[in-house]
């Protein structure tokens, strides 16, 4: 399982770009895609998950919308126009990191 | 599969338990959760187990801690918090709008007068500074210590210069001699086509001067401007006032209508601080115009010591071996005079001269500033901002416990304490820049005032004063952050149940003693400057008021020096007398109520020479001037001697001689080889200097006419007399305009200093006043405030409204006797100093203290009464009910 540092650092740039793909997604699905398409190797914790979306809702870059399923509230989160925007730029600059350490560590 | 109503509920439950709060939050975790255990149902476990399973994955007991990480990601926002700050900030001033009024002008009238205090003494620090090797400019002093008085004097030789160039040629850079065409005694006129006009301000000064002075040149070439004889440099202001809008380069003005000189150069109006004061500078070379000197021979000798002399010096450590030096060539090239007169030559820099000079005789080239006043303007300036300050803060901190509800509420809600500090805290900064932002819109109005009271321009340079800004801003900030830090951490660490419950009394305790401290420490500033206002205008009257031993009033004082009038005074004299509007006219070589020139004397009964104070008068001198003659007679038409060798002195010169009987004691000049002279009378002492001055002795002889000739003018005909004056001042000088000054207004003007300081003691003290009375207001009025159930139970007790009264009033009198008895003596100290530079002075009298405790203890009383007897008028049915 990779590291938590790791998932930290990067849990920014899986959200932006999951929702980026989705017309809206709730907590508990971005946690099972995730965990989906990294075959369990990357689990995202509630403790890091949730305060990652209220931060980027904070900034603007997330719209939420609260919906009854089932008897229970679940709140959709959706990427604005600006989150958009930085979504594209994040994942980008995220691809752009990565060449650079794989310069460093592969040397 | 999804869970049913029941089983979520069980959910919630139980995570209820387990310690996470309801919320939004808490909704979005119940959903994940939900997902989660449906996941397992799913697969066929049973719900009990499937959610254990989930619970022991995810770990319910860092919820808290989740919860607590959601809020602060959300909340840390600090536009937001800042708004809300703001928000709650206009709502409160809104809501106590006299309060804040009271906060905002006190302390932006502080502000703005310690800005204007401290403009002027950025002003006085900047003289002379101005020019680019200012650091290194340095000039020539000396003194000499003859019978015990020793005087200090600016000027010097005028072949010092030329001679410490020589010795000192490593050292010493360039070097310039300056002489005031006023050592002649004369007033020079200009002329320009029809413009003629008296000039004061003219200077001869040696090529190299703007080499030093590096004044900026409008037009002409400060490289040469002084380069030939017959050339002078004025300032644009003489520019207009001779040529008007034509430029003056090239063109010619006659000087004292005989000299032809070109203008070479026109440079920028002086700024008010250099004491290189001009408005024209002719070459040394051409100092033969002046009348005085035939040619520049004496430029190398050691004659006559009216010269400044101004050098360079490379390394500041080589001034006292300069200075050294300069005494070995007075004591090679001068040794009796050195001897005779104890001369000592010192090295001054030029940033000393305005502010560390005290100079005899008047004799700089612009009136010196006066270091004491300086620091008497700077504590008053800052006296008044202190007192603005602790109105703000003391109100800030009285208003606060106004605001322990807010407080409570807030922190039930879950604000965290750093939270309410900074909103204090802010808050008071905000309303402190709010301030500082009105302070900076009175400035500009504020500051013409204050530089015509101050007789400087002062302006609001901002990239100038820079750091002086950035002080008072900073200041301000500070005076926001004490303010606000009192609310901020005492009461925002108060228990939420204590605050709402109101346990906290207001008035008891270290909290309202300090207020009381604060209020104290006001008042007694008022009560000073009360006091020294009182102390400075009384003595200003005095100076106007007291006997001069001669009548100032009714006497005209006509220039006639470098006129043709000296050549028939006696006829202009004559014809003045047959007016009916002239009572009695005399010369005189002084204009009377200034600093006076020293001679030397033979006297009886001392073997050595006596250095006394002259003047030089005609006959009806006494007369004219309305003295009183002791012994003796005034100088008289019937004794022929009496022009030749016919001496008064006062009685202050018997007292020196030790006389007894001085009326025909010998005395005379000791220049003189045959001696004949004698006292002929005896005059009552009289002010002939001003009154920072004792009386001197000083001995009145004949002398041509030459300087002045006094006129005593019939009460009531002024106009006629001057009238009169101008008609035989056109008939015997047709070419020069008739001068002329008014004695009582000259000697007047001697004390201009004094008077600016009590104008500014008194602007100052009324608005340490008016700040004082406003913070006193507010307090008292949120005092009453707070008492209102208070006084509302004593009222239903059966009090009466005046004992109230009393009860309020009573601890702000005791504040006032108590601030009283602090202020009183240190008053007195810094007063008494002040009073100290005259040598006529009025003695301190326990009215002034009365007045000041009167003044202020009814101030206080009244603005506390205004405030109580509403409190005390108060309906107990309207106070009690809320309770």
């Amino acid at each position: 399982m990779t590291s938590k540092e790791l998932i930290k650092g990067t849990l920014r740039v899986i959200v932006l770009k999951l929702l980026s793909e989705h017309k809206q997604m709730y907590g508990y699905e971005i946690t099972q895609l995730v965990k989906e398409r990294t075959d369990s190797e990357i689990e995202l914790t509630f403790g890091a998950l949730y305060p990652t979306l209220h931060k980027l809702e904070a900034e603007g870059l997330l719209v939420t919308k609260t919906v009854v399923v089932d008897n229970r509230a679940r709140k959709y989160y959706s990427l604005t126009s600006a989150g958009n925007k930085t979504a594209t730029g994040e994942v980008q600059s995220y691809f752009d990191f990565v060449k650079a350490m794989n310069l460093v560590l592969k040397y | 599969m999804p869970l049913s109503r029941s089983e979520i509920d069980y959910i919630r439950y139980d995570l209820r338990t387990k310690g996470l709060a309801g919320g939004d939050l808490f909704e979005e975790l119940v959903d994940h959760v939900c997902c989660e255990v449906e996941l397992r149902v799913g697969e066929g476990i049973a719900f009990k187990k499937a959610y254990e399973a989930v619970i022991r994955n995810i770990d319910p007991a860092h919820w808290p801690d989740l919860q607590n990480k959601v809020l602060q990601s959300e909340n840390y926002n600090a536009a937001t918090m800042l708004r809300n700050i703001l928000k709650m900030m206009l709502r409160n001033m809104n809501k106590h709008r006299f309060h804040a009024t009271i906060n905002v002008v006190g302390l932006s009238l502080g502000l703005t007068c310690f800005m204007v205090i401290a403009l002027y003494l950025r002003h006085e620090q900047g003289y002379d500074k101005m020019f680019t090797q200012s650091a290194s400019i340095y000039r020539i002093t000396a003194s000499s210590t003859v019978g015990g008085t020793t005087n200090h004097i600016p000027t010097t030789f005028p072949a010092f210069g030329p001679e410490i160039k020589a010795r000192f040629n490593e050292d010493v850079g360039h070097y310039t001699r300056i002489i005031n065409y006023k050592y002649s005694r004369m007033v020079p006129t200009f002329r320009y086509n029809e413009n003629i006009f008296y000039e004061e301000k003219v200077i001869f000064a040696d090529s190299s001067f703007f080499d030093l002075f590096d004044f900026p040149f409008l037009t002409g070439n400060p490289e040469n401007a002084l380069g030939h004889p017959n050339a002078v440099v004025i300032t644009k202001k003489m520019e207009e006032k001779y040529f008007g809008s034509e430029s003056a380069l090239g063109k010619t003005l006659r000087f004292n209508n005989q000299t032809d000189l070109e203008v070479t150069g026109v440079v920028r109006d002086l700024p008010s601080n250099t004491h290189i004061q001009f408005d024209f500078v002719i070459p040394l070379s051409n100092i033969a115009s002046s009348g005085v000197f035939k040619d520049t021979k004496f430029l190398e000798e050691y004659n006559n010591d009216w010269f400044w002399t101004y050098f360079t010096v490379k390394d500041p450590l080589k001034v006292p071996i300069i200075e050294a030096g300069i005494n070995k060539i007075a004591t090679d090239k001068l040794p009796d005079f050195q001897k005779d007169f104890n001369a000592k030559f010192y090295v001054q820099a030029l940033h000393d001269v305005h502010l560390h000079s005290e100079f005899d005789y008047n004799t700089d080239l612009a009136q010196n500033g006066n270091i004491r006043n300086l620091y008497i303007f700077i504590s008053v300036g800052i006296l008044v901002l202190v007192i603005s300050a602790i109105n703000f803060i003391n109100l800030t901190m009285a208003t606060a416990s106004r605001r322990f509800k807010e407080i409570g509420i807030s922190k039930v809600l879950g604000a965290l304490k750093w939270h309410l500090r900074l909103q204090f805290i802010l808050e008071s900064v905000v309303v402190c820049m709010i301030a500082l932002c009105f302070a900076f819109l009175i400035l500009p109005l504020m500051l013409p005032l204050f530089s015509s009271l101050l007789d400087v321009s002062l302006s609001l340079d901002v990239r100038a004063n820079a750091s002086l800004l950035g002080g008072i801003f900073l200041f301000t900030i500070l005076v926001g952050i004490l303010s606000g830090a009192y609310p901020a951490f005492f009461i925002s660490s108060f228990e939420p149940q204590r605050v709402l419950k109101g346990v906290w009394k207001s008035g008891k305790g270290g909290n309202g003693d300090f207020r009381k401290l604060l209020v104290g420490a006001q008042i007694a500033i008022s009560i000073f400057l009360i006091i020294g206002t009182i102390v400075i205008a009384r003595q200003l009257r005095f100076i106007q008021d007291k006997s001069l031993g001669y009548d100032k009033d009714q006497i005209i004082m006509v220039t006639i020096r470098g006129t043709s009038v000296p050549g028939s005074y006696f006829a202009f004299k004559n014809n003045l007398l047959s007016e009916s509007s002239i009572v009695s006219v005399s010369s005189v070589s002084e204009p009377i109520g200034r600093e006076v020139q020293f001679m030397s004397f033979t006297v009886e009964g001392k073997e050595k020479t006596q250095f006394v104070k002259i003047l030089n008068v005609t006959h009806d001198f006494v007369k004219t001037m309305g003295l009183e003659i002791v012994q003796g007679r005034d100088f008289s038409r019937d004794h022929a001697t009496d022009s030749t060798s016919g001496f008064i002195i006062n009685e202050a010169a018997a007292r020196a001689f030790q006389w007894d009987e001085p009326v025909g004691k010998a005395l005379d000049h000791a220049g003189r080889p045959v001696k004949l002279g004698s006292v002929i009378g005896v005059v009552k002492d009289f002010n002939f200097e001003p009154l920072q001055k004792k009386i001197d002795p000083i001995i009145i002889w004949f002398g041509w006419p030459r300087w002045y000739a006094a006129v005593r003018v019939e009460k009531g005909k002024t106009a006629e007399a001057l009238a009169a004056i101008e008609r035989e001042w056109k008939r015997f000088e047709p070419e020069k305009p008739l001068s002329f000054h008014f004695l009582d207004q000259s000697i007047d003007q001697v004390y201009s200093s004094e008077r600016r300081l009590s104008k500014v003691f008194m602007i100052f003290s009324v608005l340490s006043i008016f700040t004082a009375v406003l913070g006193l207001y507010g307090l008292v009025s949120f005092i009453a405030e707070q008492r209102l159930a208070e006084i509302g139970i004593r009222k239903v007790l059966g009090a009466s409204v005046s004992s109230i009264l009393y009860l309020i009033s009573k601890e702000y009198v005791l504040l006032v006797v108590a601030a009283f008895l602090l202020a009183a003596p240190i008053t007195y100290l810094i007063v008494d100093q002040w009073l100290q530079n005259f040598a006529f002075r009025i003695a301190w009298s326990p009215l002034y203290f009365l007045s000041g405790l009167l003044i202020s203890g009814t101030i206080v009383v009244i603005t506390v009464a205004l405030k109580a007897v509403k409190a005390a008028r108060s309906n107990p049915v309207d106070t009690l009910k809320y309770e």
